[in-house]
């Protein structure tokens, strides 16, 4: 990372800090990879290495290794294997990472969708995918993403769970980063405030011609 | 003193002499064309003639009924289209496309929600030739270079040159730049070619036009 990458990034970090610590939140940060969300202090963040050991995690269309995972869960019993299920307690899923030349070049807007769940296949293999909300369309500078709500019908061990899911694309198309935050339909319905909150704090700057 | 204004007024006339040289230089070599409301300029030979809107109409280049009619059904359509021609058989009609004098076409496109959502890098190869229709097909279709991924700011594209091949057009080579924007509802792209022949011959010349084409404002 060179000086001036190096002094964003603490800034972005510091900035951070500043904005959790009198909010009774916790900050999931990555300097290097320019992200930033704003989770409960109460929920349980889990690395990279922890997820991997779940199983339904292990379903998800995840790099190895992704420069950036981190998952979350605000069970008041939270364990890693909690994210990514029908659980009654809302997780959520951070992600930075790469496009390979072909994902780049075939990516569109509507693929932005497909990155973690890929929801266009299971839909056309008969498998429930309902869409809870219009998507969005998101622009920041050089920067573009989607906002969108679906409900999904997966086999066990993950089963119907209802998720929020931003993705930004850099104008590049060679760099997503990702949040999504679910649970099951009843709990989502129920959560739907919190979850829209965490959503709203997702933060990705504007990367310019990066 | 008499030396101090000598050297000045000396100066003066060497950048007179300069800017002039210049500005002929800018003069004489290239005619720009674009648009300042879309956004879009390039750059072709001054002994090139830009087509005007009324011969572009008369001769099927362009369909201005067609396109107020997609934008009102909502549907993608051209909101700016120009052709420039080495030679003024280029305007008097499409098929002149594959033929021996070199053109430039230049579209700005707004996309309806549809090709927003869908639309990808490698679609931009088919804006305006249907490439990936036409290998469907079977016709011949032969790429001459590599895709360049172009990055400028909020605005993303590439350049692709490929000979085609069909009964429709008859074999054409041309060489395209298009670029998106960030919320992906409009294209910039501009087009040069002619026949393979002529194509492999003014090579240079469409290097040079391609690389002059620029976006402003970066597609906002």
């Amino acid at each position: 990372m060179s000086f001036a990458g190096a002094i964003r990034a603490t800034a972005f970090m510091a900035l951070a800090g500043l904005l959790t610590a009198c909010a009774g939140t916790q900050a999931v940060v990555s300097g290097s990879q320019h992200l930033y969300v704003s989770l409960p202090a109460s929920w349980k963040v889990y690395n990279e290495s922890q997820l991997a050991q779940a199983q339904a995690f292990q379903s998800l269309g995840v790099s190895a290794p992704p420069p950036f995972l981190a998952g979350a869960s605000g069970s008041p019993r939270p364990h890693a294997a909690d994210v990514f299920t029908q659980s009654s307690y809302p997780w959520a899923v951070v992600l930075a990472e790469p496009l390979n030349a072909g994902q780049q070049s075939s990516m569109s807007l509507l693929g932005l969708n497909d990155i973690l769940v890929p929801v266009d296949q299971l839909s056309s293999e008969g498998i429930l995918v309902q869409t809870l909300a219009q998507p969005e369309l998101l622009v920041n500078g050089a920067m573009r993403g989607t906002l969108d709500s679906l409900e999904v019908g997966l086999p066990p061990p993950i089963g119907e769970i209802d998720y929020d899911q931003e993705t930004w694309a850099n104008s590049a198309t060679n760099k997503v980063w990702l949040l999504m935050v679910g649970c099951s339909p009843r709990c989502f319905q129920a959560q739907h405030s919190a979850i829209t909150h965490i959503m709203s704090s997702f933060y990705v700057p504007d990367r310019g011609n990066q | 003193m008499g030396h101090g204004r000598g050297r000045i007024a000396a100066a003066l006339v060497a950048f007179g002499v300069l800017l002039a040289g210049l500005l002929s230089g800018c003069a004489t070599s290239v005619t720009y064309v674009g648009s300042s409301t879309q956004d879009l300029y390039f750059k072709v030979p001054n002994t090139w003639e830009v087509f005007s809107q009324a011969t572009l109409k008369e001769n099927g280049w362009i369909d201005p009924a067609a396109s107020n009619q997609a934008a009102l059904a909502g549907q993608s359509h051209p909101v700016f289209e120009t052709v420039a021609g080495a030679n003024a058989k280029v305007a008097s009609s499409v098929d002149t496309q594959s033929g021996p004098y070199p053109w430039a076409m230049a579209q700005v496109v707004a996309l309806d929600g549809t090709d927003q959502a869908n639309t990808s890098l490698a679609a931009l190869a088919d804006e305006n030739y249907p490439i990936d229709q036409l290998n469907q097909d079977g016709d011949r279709v032969q790429q001459l270079s590599p895709t360049r991924l172009l990055v400028d700011g909020a605005l993303r594209g590439t350049r692709v040159a490929y000979e085609i091949t069909s009964q429709q057009t008859g074999a054409i080579s041309f060489e395209q730049v298009a670029f998106l924007n960030s919320a992906t509802d409009k294209v910039w792209l501009l087009d040069v070619g002619c026949s393979p022949a002529c194509f492999q011959a003014h090579r240079a010349v469409f290097d040079n036009i391609v690389r002059s084409f620029i976006v402003t404002g970066q597609g906002r």
